[in-house]
């Protein structure tokens, strides 16, 4: 056996120091106890009287939304609400609450014992966005009423005169598979996340950085006040505001031509793809989806057989029509295929494969550029066998046809291009003929496109040389302007020479000079077009037309569809004339019966023009909103 | 065939209670039953009650399991060691690959509906592997090969449950080498050489010339206890560059977000949103139950669910909250004698086995108090470890019961139980 060597150390004071040691530690344990338990225990005890500290998230006010003159678009407005501690609630006062807030005691029971599930000691929401006659009520009653708090939420207004529902999207309550993805990012059980729109692409610029506040709460539940004068809060960091390239009275205008039918306006700035209007009909008003979104009018909205949420100017997809037509005289122009004086005869009809294909008149001889202002369909046909099927797919794609353009809102559709891969996917490898190719070259059959793509189109056309991918947003800053980042977007070349190109753009002018829709020729604008009829073998015809002006430097460029309208030039062509006259002129030369500006409806008294503007004034301050300036109001952490 | 009465006369078998330790079970009994009103306190009427139902049960088994281990044969326990602390080893490698991940740390095994913290357990394989290697009359405490194999049979398993991120568990693993080194006879003055660097790297992060009064004081300490003078040199250049390596790593080295996880260890007020608040919360609840606390269910701080997960790391909050200082002082008193209890068992045993093993312990128990309430009450960086027989947690209440069955049998068999006999001294 080996003896340990204990060197000068006996086991009996290795002992002695173990106990020593031992009864350090309980003594320093004990002294500490001493301190906050005996010593400090009053200090401790107002915090804990007042009943502990509570972390409550700070929501960030939501970033403001600008037209291009820096008008309101959408900003936040505060509103009431009323929380219930269950644990703290008296429920013999159940109906008195209920009578207060105008509900049934059962509803309001049910409402308390969902909160109870919740939590029993955390502020649930019983009443969104109350009156200021219920918060009256309700403060008068609160010694009645423990546990009741009154608290300030926000939600999205939106100025009248435009709605652009599916333009700015809606709000709502984060879904948890949402939640679950998001939780990084400091989203709560109960947080709004936009849903659709520009809410939703935006998103994360939007809605800022939340903060956290330490409240002391006391023992109903009930705020008495910041802990530690807070000095340990966070504040939250604001969303960022969006300066879009929005004309809010174009998209008035557009709006006001729309009601009453099903259709979509989109009108772009050709010189940089910036959208100036984007308007689908029918919608809804936004409103309406702000703050509590009522279940009955959502359960409407999405069972409605006019589809009011769904946002035809992205999503609609339907064959171009004639308003295809350029895209072949581009590429039979470009490739030097035909030369803008080769002609073809129109007897008014055109066989292939056994099949009769009517055109719209008897044209007789006609060149390229004849054959766009009248819409020769025998022209684009026999053009269609001489660029061949390659070509019209290359060209197709040049101007954005068969992709998504990328505009910065969600659930954009791409529309199909037809090609040869195609029509072998679809129809089998060899079980389809050159015949199949006569519809798509005057833009029926196959081939559909969205109202987006056919303005990003029309803005190509005009501009003559570059695609651009269409965008809402020029720039993010903080909600005084300043800061302000520019929005990336794409473009690329359409590598077509300006001489083909000319001969096409020149044919558009005629359209309305002289063509297929002189209706809406103005004295003193050269505005360029192209009708179009989108064949619908379910109903009407759709209408199309396709514009830019003015002519020699565009700054606007317009696609409309009015669906079962028939021909383009009566109802599409009016809307885009009245979109491009209200922009380049800011008003409308030729008046329309019925219509209101915007500037009648005083959007902005403010005086408008400059996004410097305070934004939250619209209305005389009441004492509530100047609590609630900023709408950085509080939520319960939950 | 050996007869009843035969194993009795080998000492195998008692059934002569007069050398049972009845106060150190009382006392457990005692810190079980306060364990159990807290838990039942921590979760009323909240969706975590059903707790305190399986802490019952778990509190049940517990006392099985100590009737069982306080009669078998002392012998046995000695011969299991090595495999219990394998097998254990073994769970503990099985719960990274295949566990379940709570807060942060992989430390769960899943056994039916079953769950198991091998982690907790291993802290008992590990004591009694190392109390065997330490008590085994071939080996030489003073012999750097020897104390090497020590420290390894600690370091594996301290390494598997970093390997499941739970820092607080492999703190309690690291702490426990050097009291029982200390008790097996290591030299206090080699040990102190081997603190002062840890303590030297400590000291420099809060400023390099605290971190070289260390070494001043390790010089001091060499001279004292006559260390040998290699060691002297080798611990006190030790402690010099840990003074000065601490910094440079610190500013150097770490990444920002390692820095700032360092930084919230000594000043939880940095992560006041985290781990800060509760330490905030938890203050607030100890320092405002006063003298006699708010009563049982009474505490507000408790009742409204200020501190997260209270019925475990943070249950010394409701103890202080509800009961106050008398109420902590009562419970850290019970401690306190459970420890001195652990320790007098240790000098009693005539076994250095057993001995060691009520030391490593002691030290268990002592690392968790210590850690436990001083981070509820804010005077330790906030590490996630359960106050024992406290705490909810099934596996952790088993090993501490089981411990305390252990020494309660080698202080039933001290007068025969033998294995590796102490040296006189």
């Amino acid at each position: 056996m080996t003896v340990p060597n204990l060197t000068s150390f006996g086991s009996r004071s290795r002992r002695y120091l173990l106990y020593a040691g031992v009864m350090g530690i309980f003594g320093v344990l004990t002294a500490r106890l001493a301190y906050m338990q005996v010593y400090g225990t009053a200090e401790y005890g107002r915090v804990s009287e007042l009943n502990a500290v509570r972390k409550i998230a700070v929501e960030p006010a939501r970033g403001i939304i600008y037209d291009r003159y820096g008008r309101l678009l959408v900003d936040n407005r505060p509103y009431y609400s009323l929380t219930v501690t269950p644990k703290a609630f008296d429920t013999t006062r159940t109906a008195l609450l209920a009578g207060l807030l105008g509900k049934t005691p059962a509803e309001l029971r049910r409402s308390v014992a969902e909160a109870r599930v919740y939590s029993p000691f955390a502020p649930s929401r019983v009443a969104r966005d109350i009156s200021f006659a219920t918060l009256s009520a309700v403060e008068e009653h609160s010694w009645q009423l423990p546990g009741v708090e009154v608290v300030i939420d926000s939600k999205r207004h939106y100025p009248p005169g435009i709605t652009a529902a599916h333009m700015f999207g809606y709000l709502n309550e984060i879904s948890q598979t949402e939640l679950a993805k998001r939780k990084a990012d400091g989203y709560r059980m109960g947080d709004l996340i936009g849903s659709s729109g520009v809410e939703r692409s935006y998103e994360s610029a939007l809605r800022g950085v939340p903060g956290t506040k330490l409240m002391m709460v006391n023992v109903r539940g009930q705020q008495v006040g910041e802990y530690d004068g807070g000095s340990q809060n966070i504040a939250p960091v604001e969303g960022r505001s969006l300066f879009t390239a929005l004309d809010a009275d174009v998209q008035r205008v557009a709006e006001f031509m729309l009601t009453g039918r099903r259709g979509a306006a989109v009108a772009i700035d050709p010189n940089n793809g910036e959208i100036i209007a984007l308007a689908s009909k029918p919608d809804y008003a936004p409103d309406s989806l702000s703050g509590v979104i009522p279940r009955d009018l959502w359960r409407r909205l999405n069972t409605d057989e006019e589809k009011p949420l769904y946002n035809r100017a992205i999503q609609a997809e339907y064959p171009p029509g004639s308003t295809w037509k350029m895209v072949l005289a581009a590429a039979a122009l470009n490739d030097h295929i035909i030369t803008p004086t080769w002609t073809t005869y129109c007897p008014g009809g055109f066989t292939y494969g056994g099949h009769y294909f009517r055109c719209t008149h008897v044209h007789g001889t006609i060149n390229v550029t004849g054959a766009i202002e009248h819409s020769c369909n025998v022209f684009f046909y026999q053009l269609m066998f001489k660029i061949g099927f390659e070509r019209y797919t290359e060209y197709g794609r040049r101007f954005g046809f068969g992709a998504r353009t990328g505009i910065d809102l969600p659930n954009e559709r791409k529309g199909i291009l037809p090609s040869k891969e195609y029509f072998d996917r679809i129809y089998g490898v060899k079980r389809w003929t050159p015949g199949y190719l006569v519809s798509i070259a005057i833009g029926q059959g196959e081939v559909v496109t969205t109202p987006l793509q056919l303005a990003a189109y029309a803005a190509a056309l005009a501009n003559g040389t570059t695609w651009y991918q269409p965008h809402l947003v020029r720039e993010e800053g903080d909600v005084f302007g300043n800061h302000r980042e520019p929005v990336a977007y794409e473009s690329h070349p359409l590598n077509i020479s300006p001489e083909a190109m000319a001969v096409v753009r020149n044919g558009m002018r005629l359209v309305v000079e002289s063509g297929t829709a002189t209706n809406i020729r103005m004295p003193d604008l050269a505005i360029a077009g192209k009708t179009g009829t989108a064949q619908n073998p379910h109903g009407d015809n759709h209408s199309w037309f396709i514009a830019f002006a003015p002519y020699d430097h565009p700054k606007i460029a317009v696609a409309v569809l009015v669906e079962n309208a028939g021909y383009g030039a009566t109802w599409a062509a009016p809307i885009a004339q009245a979109m491009i006259d209200q922009f380049l002129n800011r008003h409308l030369s030729k008046p329309l019966p019925g219509y209101i500006g915007l500037d009648s409806l005083k959007v902005t008294p403010d005086g408008g023009g400059s996004p410097v503007a305070p934004v939250r004034r619209n209305r005389a301050p009441s004492p509530a909103r100047a609590a609630a300036a900023r709408a950085t109001t509080p939520t319960q952490g939950r | 065939m050996r007869s009843y009465d035969d194993a009795r006369l080998r000492g195998e078998i008692r059934d002569d209670l007069s050398e049972f330790d009845f106060f150190s079970l009382l006392v457990t009994a005692l810190l079980v039953g306060v364990g159990l009103t807290l838990v039942y306190s921590a979760t009323f009427g909240s969706p975590m009650a059903g707790n305190f139902s399986r802490q019952v049960l778990w509190a049940a088994l517990g006392s099985v399991a100590i009737a069982g281990i306080v009669f078998i044969p002392s012998r046995w326990l000695y011969t299991l060691s090595y495999p219990i602390y394998f097998v254990l080893l073994g769970l503990l490698a099985v719960t990274i690959v295949a566990g379940r991940k709570v807060a942060g740390a992989e430390a769960w095994l899943y056994i039916g509906p079953i769950g198991l913290q091998p982690s907790e357990m291993t802290k008992l394989g590990t004591v009694l592997a190392l109390s065997s290697w330490l008590s085994d009359r071939r080996t030489d405490p003073t012999r750097v090969l020897h104390v090497i194999v020590a420290v390894l049979i600690v370091l594996v398993p301290m390494g598997l449950v970093l390997a499941q991120n739970d820092t607080g568990t492999a703190l309690v693993f690291a702490a426990l080498l050097l009291p029982m080194l200390y008790w097996a006879g290591l030299p206090l003055g080699v040990m102190l050489m081997a603190i002062f660097p840890v303590v030297a790297a400590i000291a420099g992060y809060f400023s390099l010339q605290i971190g070289l009064s260390v070494a001043v004081l390790a010089l001091g300490a060499a001279l004292v206890f006559r260390v040998n003078p290699w060691i002297a040199l080798l611990g006190i250049a030790a402690t010099i560059g840990a003074a000065y390596a601490t910094p440079y790593i610190y500013h150097h080295v770490l990444q920002p977000h390692q820095q700032q996880r360092i930084a919230i260890m000594f000043d939880p007020s940095v992560d006041r949103l985290g781990a800060g608040y509760n330490v905030i919360q938890s203050k607030v609840a100890i320092g405002s139950g006063g003298l006699w606390g708010k009563g049982f269910l009474q505490g507000t701080q408790t009742q409204l669910r200020f501190i997260p997960e209270q019925w475990t790391d943070f249950i010394f909050c409701v103890l202080g909250e509800e009961f106050g200082f008398v109420g902590c002082v009562t419970v850290l008193g019970l401690f306190a004698i459970l420890i001195l209890r652990l320790v007098g068992a240790a000098n009693a045993t005539r076994s250095q086995f057993a001995s060691l093993i009520a030391i490593g312990a002691a030290t268990i128990f002592t690392v968790h108090i210590v850690i436990n309430t001083g981070m509820t009450m804010g005077i330790l960086p906030t590490i996630g470890i359960p106050l024992p027989f406290l705490s909810y947690g099934g596996s952790a209440l088993l090993t501490n019961l089981a411990f305390i069955g252990i020494v309660l049998n080698f202080q039933l068999n001290r007068r025969d139980f033998l294995i590796n006999p102490k040296p006189e001294g």
